[in-house]
This record gives structure tokens, C-alpha cells and sequence, in this order.
């Protein structure tokens, strides 16, 4: 079995590089759905509303955790700190995140994902579908790929290993 | 490819949950104000017998085209055309709630375009703003077995609207009588 120590020198050098590019395409996505989010609280607040899934307290209190933890998680994406952590906290958001899609719907409601803009619209409509699952489940993909990696070559993670 | 140690992964999980959660509860402690989500009861079912019940205490049932209620009357919740033509000529706000492409076709005169599928957009919520959430608004769609009338009414509800009719005939009953409607652009239509 191949190891890390093992692994050819350009093979671990071209799985660093996509490790990079995959944490920072992750935080990029997820830094602008949160400042999207709390640009607007009130628009995201009805989308967490309409999904009538959790209660009216809690709902108000996801309609900023759920973007502040976006932010911390990109943060951390972003500068490779505690990135496997990091990456495991984001699949387990996008995992809730899927399982209030397909709760919605099989349960035939018309909702609006409040996730990404306009940019997610282009992708899959206006109204939350299938789509939304399929594009929630490949960034799930992606940052599994982060988690089980880790932070590559660079990031915080690397310095303080090396120090 | 990195040092691979597990140690306290766990605490670090949890402990960026953690932080995510605290600020945004000290985000939203702080702008309480911004979200109208007050409305545990809102749902078809609840409407309905919201409807029912108060169309029964309030006074017996009208025929159509019967003199139109108060628009400060705790009223079930269906309005017939005349008693829409009625509102409509008090001021009341009308919400034409089907698909923007069709409200840019033509729509009731002053009807605003909200709908649920275009109710979080920021002009819908801007065009919300402005209306007073205790006043009650008229609601109506493509008639027929259309469910849109009730689904944005639910989503104002969650908003904060109180009080709502619904126009059941919609907006090809209003044009088959003659009354005054608009024809607004593509761009207007997903005001």
C-alpha cells in the first residue's frame, strides 16, 4: 500500500495543489453564501421558515448561526487551520442541509433555497428540486476529499506540524 | 499528506460549531427586530379553519356578488369578485401571486408581484416594507384549483400579515368583468 512517505514526490505534490484549490474553492463558496445570508437576514429567515423544520426560535437563531458558521469554516478553510475539523464541520452542515432539501421535498412544499443567490439560480431554478441535492451532495464530495486529506502542504495545520 | 494526528478532533469540530453558533447568537440577540417569524400557527390546515371559524362567528354566509365586508372584519378568509371590486375600490393592497411572467401580462391595477417563488427576492421584501402588516390584503391568483393565493398568504403570515382575503375567481374572473388591469413590462414583472 502506497503511504504518504512513500507516494511519488509529484504525486504528493500535485494532491497538495488540489487540496488547496479544493479548500479554497469551498471557503470562496461558502464565504459569499454567508455574507449573501446576513446581507439579507429576513429573505434567508423566510427560506429557514418555509422549510418548516425546526420551530420559531430556532429558526431565528439558524438564520445567523447557519451563516456565521459558514464564515468561521471559510476562515478556517481559507488559512488551513484545524482543516480536517474544519472540513467535517462543513460536511456535516451540507448533510443537514440535504436532508431538509429532500424533507421539503417529499413534502411537495415551494420553497426558495436562500443558499447561494442568484449565482445558485442559474444552476437550478428558482424553487428548491433535485438539483439542490445533486449540487449539495458534490460540494458534500468535495469537501470529504478536504476532510480525509487535510490541509496539504500549506496552511497554519502545515506550520505548526513543522514547528 | 498532513501530520494525520486525530488527537482532539472531536473538541475541534465542536468547538468551531460552538463558535459559529455563539456569534450568530449574539448576531441574532442583537438584530431581533429584522425577522417576523412570530406565526407558529401558519399552515394551509390553519388557514382554513381560521377561515371557516371566523366566517361562522362573524356573520351568516353571502351569496356571491352580496355587499362586500369591512375591511377591518375579523372575515373568513374568500372574497367573491364583486366583494374584491369592492376592496379594490377602498385601497386595500392586492398581491397578485402567480408567476411573474404572467402578472407582466397583464394583472390587477396596483397589484403588487409576490408570489412564493419570487418572496424572498429583495423587491419583494422591499415592496412588503411598506405595507402595514395589520391591514388586511387581498390575495389572488389564475382561479380555478390554484393553491398559489393560499401559499404566499402563508408566507405573509410568516412575514407578519394578520389579515388576509383571498380572491377566489383570480385575475381571469376581474378581466372577464371589465375591471381595470395593467400590462407591466418583463422588468417591472419581477419587481
Amino acid at each position: 500500500m502506497t503511504t504518504p512517505a512513500t507516494r511519488p514526490a509529484h504525486s504528493r505534490s500535485k494532491l497538495a495543489f488540489v487540496l488547496l484549490a479544493l479548500r479554497l474553492l469551498l471557503a470562496a463558496l461558502f464565504a459569499y453564501a454567508a455574507v449573501l445570508k446576513l446581507d439579507n437576514p429576513q429573505a434567508f429567515a423566510n427560506s429557514v421558515k418555509a422549510f418548516e423544520i425546526l420551530p420559531d426560535h430556532l429558526a431565528q437563531l439558524a438564520t445567523f448561526a447557519v451563516p456565521w458558521t459558514e464564515i468561521v469554516i471559510a476562515a478556517c478553510l481559507i488559512l488551513g487551520f484545524w482543516t480536517r475539523a474544519a472540513a467535517t464541520l462543513l460536511a456535516i452542515v451540507l448533510a443537514v442541509f440535504i436532508y431538509a432539501i429532500v424533507s421539503v421535498l417529499t413534502r411537495g412544499l415551494i420553497v426558495s433555497c436562500g443558499c447561494f443567490g442568484d449565482a445558485a439560480k442559474g444552476i437550478c431554478g428558482d424553487t428548491l428540486g433535485w438539483c439542490n441535492v445533486v449540487q449539495n451532495s458534490v460540494l458534500l464530495g468535495l469537501t470529504l476529499v478536504v476532510a480525509i486529506g487535510g490541509y496539504g502542504r500549506t496552511g497554519l495545520d502545515c506550520m505548526v506540524r513543522r514547528a | 499528506m498532513g501530520c494525520g494526528c486525530a488527537s482532539g478532533f472531536v473538541p475541534k469540530v465542536a468547538t468551531l460549531a460552538a463558535l459559529g453558533l455563539f456569534i450568530g447568537a449574539g448576531h441574532s440577540w442583537m438584530h431581533p427586530i429584522y425577522l417576523r417569524l412570530a406565526n407558529p400557527k401558519a399552515s394551509p390546515a390553519n388557514l382554513v379553519s381560521d377561515s371557516a371559524s371566523s366566517s361562522s362567528s362573524s356573520s351568516p354566509a353571502k351569496p356571491h356578488g352580496s355587499v362586500a365586508p369591512q375591511a377591518d372584519a375579523p372575515l373568513g378568509l374568500h372574497v367573491s369578485l364583486a366583494q374584491a371590486k369592492q376592496l379594490w375600490d377602498e385601497g386595500l393592497p392586492f398581491i397578485d401571486a402567480r408567476l411573474a411572467k404572467d402578472f407582466a401580462l397583464g394583472h390587477i391595477a396596483g397589484a403588487k408581484d409576490i408570489n412564493p417563488v419570487n418572496f424572498n427576492e429583495p423587491e419583494s421584501l422591499d415592496a412588503m416594507k411598506y405595507m402595514d402588516l395589520s391591514k388586511p390584503v387581498v390575495i389572488y391568483c389564475g382561479g380555478g384549483d390554484c393553491h398559489d393565493s393560499e401559499n404566499t398568504a402563508i408566507l405573509l403570515q410568516q412575514f407578519g400579515f394578520t389579515s388576509f382575503h383571498i380572491f377566489t375567481d383570480g385575475f381571469p374572473a376581474w378581466k372577464a368583468a371589465g375591471y381595470e388591469v395593467e400590462v407591466s413590462s418583463s422588468s417591472e414583472g419581477t419587481r
